[in-house]
This record gives C-alpha cells, structure tokens and sequence, in this order.
C-alpha cells in the first residue's frame, strides 16, 4: 500500500519560494490502477518525482508497505527505485543507443540479475508488450513512438515492480496507439498485481483507472471511483483523498 | 551489457565527434610522446657524453710552459693533502723533464736527430695521460714501482729498438745508470719517445726534490666531480690552474641541456593539453546527457555506476587517441628530436668536440622509443583519462534526478 501524509514540496526560485506539491495526501492500494490528473504545472509530475523518490519533499511522509522512504539515505533511496518503483515517462526516455532488449535489460543489470537471465526475461517482456522480434534490436529513434513507449512499459517491468508510475505515458501518443498503451498498462497492472499510477490530462486514460486523484496548484481536490474525474474541482484544494 | 562495454560504446555514439576526439587527442599524445622519447634520448646522450669525459681534474702551477727553467712548481707535499680530500680516489703527480741526447750524461738516441729525449717521473708509470698518450701497455718486463726510488726506467718498444736495449739493459741519463724494467707502447708518436722513471727518482736525479710540474686527480665519481674541483681549488690557491674536462663538457651539452628542458616543458605542456581536452569533451558530454544521466538513476543505477561508465568513455578515448599518438609519435620520434638537437647545436659543440673527441657527434642523438617509455606513456593515458573524467564525475555526482529528467 502506498500512503501519502502532509507532504509538501516547495522550491526555491531567484528569493521567492515555489510550492509545487502543497501538504498533500492520499492512499493507493495493492493492485491499483490510480490516475493523478490536473493541469500543467498543477504538481502532478513533482508528486510522482516524490513517490518515485527522484526528490525528496520538504515535508511530509510517504509509506511504502509501512516504510516512510522520505528518511531513507540515498543508498537506500536507490534500492528503493531499482527494486520497487518501475517508471514509464511520457518522452519515453529510452537510452539511444542500447536496442530495446538492451534497454529493457538495463534495470535488471543494476539489480544483479545474470545476463542469460536478462536476455531471456527481456524478450519474454518485449513479446508481452507486443513488440516484434526483429524491432527488438534496432535503434529506439527507428522505432515509432507507439513502439517506444511499449519498450519503456517493458523496461519498467523489468525487475517486476511494486508500483509503476507513469509520467503522461500517452502524452506524445495518437488516440489509437494510446488506447493500446492504456489497455497494455492496466492488464498489467491486472495480471501482475501491480500498482499503477499514471500522471495524464488524457481523459480516456483517467476513464479506465480504478481511482482519480486531481490536482489543482498542487493540492488534491478531489478523488474518484472509476471513470472520468469531474471537470469541477474541490472548493479548498486540501484533504486527504483514499 | 557491462558498465564498461556502454562506457566503450557511448564513446563512440556519435562516429565523427569521436574520430575527431580520437584524431586531436593522438595529436597532443603523440607530441608528448615524442618529447618523452626526445627528452630520453638526449638524457642518454648528455650521461653517456659525461660518462666518457671521465672524472679527471688536472693540476697544474700557473703560467708553466713546456721547456722553461724557471718554472713554477707544485709540491709532493701539498698534492698528498689533496689525496685525502673527499671523493678524490688517487692523485697521479708528474714531473716532467728532458734528457740531451748523447753525450756522456744522457746516451739516449731521440727519434729524430737533435730532438731531446723526453722524460717524466711519475708515481703512477702505467698511467698514459703521463706520457702524453690515451692508451699505454707494457709489452716486455714489469712496470716500475712509481713510489719508489729506484733507478729503473719504461722505455717506448721504438726507442729500445733505436738503442738496441731489452729488458735488463742500462742507459745513461742525468749521468746516472738506469736500467730498464720495462718496455711499452703508447698510441702517440711522443708518448713513444718519453721514458718513465718513477716521481722521486726523477726528482733526486734532475735536482728538483719535492716538485711536482703537473697532477692528475681522480674523483670517485662524475657526481662528486663539481664538488671535488671546488674543494681542490680551495686548497691549491690561486697558484695552480686546477681544471676539468667537465667545464668544456658543460660549455659543449649546453645545447642539448636547452633541448632536453624545451622537451621537458612539451612534454608538460601536451599532456595538459590531452587531459583538458578529455576534461572538455566529458564535461560536454555529461551536460548534453543530463537528462540520460537522470533516465538512468530513476531506472535504479547507482551514482558510482554512472561515474565508473563515463570514467570508461573517457579512458576509450584516451586509450583511442593513445594508440594513435603512440604509434605517431613513435615514428616521429627520430626525425623531431634530431631537428631539435640540429636546431639547438651550434658551433659551441663543434668547437669543443675538437677540443675534446669525447663531445664529437653531440648532435647526432637517435631516438627511438623504449618499452619502458611506451608503458611510462600508457601510464600518463591512463592518469589523463581519470583526470579528465574527474569533472565529469563530479557533475554527475552532484545531479539529483528528478533536476536531470526536467531538464531539456
């Protein structure tokens, strides 16, 4: 379970000081499909930063399975990435020049898996996601950004996560091929067990997840059950959503 | 795929800024290369030019001349003083003489008529430089005891043909009977027309008991040799000229001393230049992957993963370019360091090469490079490498990354 209390994340910005994430909190459980929607510059990508542990807030906890990773060292911070966070950006993020097997390998290298085992788990996982055989070895910038984006959901399955959190993981996508990616994320946040939260303004994204959390100048205003999020917004912008 | 095997392929993720990298670096290794090589080569030549000059120094009382009878003098007594002074290992003392050709004091045949017969006392007979020569051997009988007093005498194999003596025969000189002891060669027509007597039997018989017209000393080595012929001089007083071949030597190695330090301060110089342009290129690269840098940390890599894969691109360029300046710089080597020694040599080395046939061919150092100078090299591409990749370690260690994934 993941369990967000009062965090805060402000920033620092030529002497006046920024709020991005505003004493926020919110719970997602074992097996959700959770969207976090909101306009640009709402917040929602800090607040995946801060559960992705990529920052750490200025206030506030976050538990993951009990643990509040905001006290945790960055040694421990980066086990915490690699064993549990798996993330999918809406820019893809694939490394140019390693092939889509080689990139879906990578995070199983950090962890220590053996490289026979990499090779085998990374085109079990490229054939999950779709992906051809004969494009899992040429270059991303050859592949389409429908393609890339199912190397990245790979990728981030790679060491079988906890939670994946997905930055607008369909922002750079066509209608068709974001559907497809929508439906690739839920079964297998589905049929993994897996914890999915995923940053979008796509509607139809936040129409297939179980709950919808929306943020407006970074604070939570609202959450929802399955479906599109309302249009209107919370009246304090503050609370604890579940 | 192994950290260092995407730290090699990174290196050459973009074909041309890498040959270009590659093609620069070989460049400013192959310049330090060649002046590792040139500055060694010119090391050796300097060491074994010094090394051949020996570590003489010559005593002799100002203002002597050849033939004078009124000549200044040092004294047996002072030059065994300068014996015991630090580093000189031996001090040969000469006293040289004439002897008139026949006669009833003196029936020597010269080897040319009316010449006189030369003689010299020493106490170091088999020394050549006594007797004007470079090299001396005995070919019959046993050399003379120099610190004795005896009437033996050395004659030249040429003189005891022209005298008809052997081994055991006596001659007059100074009206005394000599006997001869011995029979030697030298390698000069002078050194062959001299006979050796020892120091004292010369003095008693030429009535100059104590004096010494020349000394050579020898100092225990070419490193102590500054010292000692200070210490010399000191204790000689402005009587005597106290030299050294050394001081000729160092007029003539000038140039080639102006070559080495020229190639020392390239080689500084250039091995500077290869690590800022590794520092250059990897800080370069480590801004413009930012955002990888970020990818990759959010993926689960360590900050040492990260360092330890650029500090590999760096060290493949650097072992690239080392290659190709290495190989250059190998065959350059020769011809730079030879243009250098021409460009610095001048006509002081010639001059003193005829001076003194130890400084011939100064100018004629061969360059080539040595197993140890190829691993010396190896070794400063590697410590340009994690100089050079040092900056970009740190940047990358300062970048958090959720900064690095915001950034364009």
């Amino acid at each position: 379970m993941l369990e967000v209390r009062g965090v805060t994340k402000s920033f620092g910005t030529g002497g006046t000081t920024v709020t991005a994430v505003d004493n926020l909190s919110m719970t997602v459980h074992d097996g959700e499909f959770a969207a976090i929607v909101g306009r640009s510059g709402s917040g929602k990508s800090t607040l995946m930063n801060l559960l992705g542990a990529l920052e750490q807030p200025t206030r506030g906890m976050i538990f993951v399975d009990g643990q509040d990773i905001t006290v945790l060292g960055q040694g421990e911070l980066v086990l915490y990435r690699r064993r549990f966070i798996g993330f999918v950006f809406q820019s893809y993020n694939l490394i140019p020049n390693l092939s889509p097997i080689e990139n879906v390998m990578l995070p199983m290298e950090f962890m220590g898996v053996a490289k026979s085992e990499r090779r085998q788990r990374a085109r079990a996982l490229l054939d999950q996601v779709e992906l051809t055989d004969d494009k899992q070895h040429r270059k991303p910038g050859k592949l389409s950004g429908g393609e890339q984006q199912r190397v990245a959901i790979a990728r981030a399955l790679a060491n079988k996560p906890r939670l994946i959190l997905a930055d607008e993981p369909v922002g750079n996508l066509d209608t068709q091929t974001s559907a497809t990616i929508i439906e690739l994320l839920r079964s297998l946040a589905q049929s993994a067990g897996t914890t999915v939260i995923a940053v979008t303004h796509d509607l139809s994204l936040a129409g297939q997840a179980d709950k919808v959390f929306r943020l407006q100048d970074g604070r939570l205003t609202d959450a929802n059950g399955p479906g599109p999020a309302p249009s209107a917004a919370g009246a304090d912008g503050r609370g604890s959503c579940s | 795929m192994s950290v260092l095997g995407r730290g090699v392929r990174n290196a050459f993720r973009s074909p041309v800024r890498a040959v270009a990298v590659i093609v620069i670096l070989g460049l400013t290794i192959g310049l330090s290369f060649v002046m590792l090589i040139g500055r060694q080569s010119v090391q050796d030549k300097v060491g074994t030019t010094l090394a051949s000059i020996g570590t003489a120094i010559t005593i002799t009382p100002v203002g002597y001349a050849a033939g004078s009878t009124a000549n200044p003098h040092l004294t047996s007594a002072e030059l065994s003083k300068v014996a015991q002074l630090p580093y000189v290992v031996s001090v040969d003392d000469a006293l040289p003489g004439s002897l008139p050709s026949g006669g009833a004091d003196s029936a020597l045949l010269p080897g040319s008529p009316g010449a006189p017969v030369s003689i010299v006392g020493t106490n170091e007979p088999a020394d050549p430089p006594n007797v004007g020569a470079s090299a001396l051997a005995i070919t019959s009988g046993h050399a003379i005891d120099g610190t004795g007093d005896a009437d033996d005498a050395m004659v030249s194999t040429a003189m005891a043909r022209r005298n008809h003596l052997k081994v055991g025969s006596t001659f007059r000189a100074y009206g005394a009977v000599l006997t001869v002891a011995a029979i030697f060669d030298s390698d000069t027509a002078n050194g062959n027309d001299t006979v050796i007597v020892p120091l004292a039997t010369e003095q008693r018989l030429s009535g100059r008991v104590g004096q010494v017209i020349s000394a050579v000393v020898t100092v225990d080595s070419l490193t102590h040799l500054s010292a000692a012929l200070e210490a010399i001089t000191m204790f000689i007083g402005p009587g005597a000229d106290v030299t050294s071949d050394i001081a000729q030597a160092g007029q003539a190695l000038a140039p080639l001393q102006s070559v080495e330090s020229l190639s020392l301060y390239s080689l500084v110089g250039a091995a500077v230049t290869a690590a800022v342009i590794i520092l250059l290129v990897m800080v370069m690269t480590v801004r413009e992957r930012k955002r990888e840098v970020g990818t990759v940390k959010a993926i689960g890599s360590s900050t040492a993963g990260i360092v330890f894969q650029f500090m590999a691109e760096a060290l493949t360029f650097a072992v690239a370019g080392g290659a190709v300046g290495l190989i250059a710089g190998a065959l350059a080597a020769s011809a730079i360091t030879s243009s250098l020694v021409s460009g610095h040599d001048g006509s002081q080395a010639i001059t003193a090469a005829v001076q003194n046939p130890a400084l011939a061919n100064l100018s004629q150092v061969h360059a080539a490079a040595t197993a140890s100078e190829v691993l010396f090299g190896l070794a400063g591409i590697v410590v340009i490498a994690g100089f050079g990749s040092a900056a970009a370690s740190y940047l990358i260690s300062r970048i958090q990354p959720a900064e690095a994934l915001r950034s364009e």
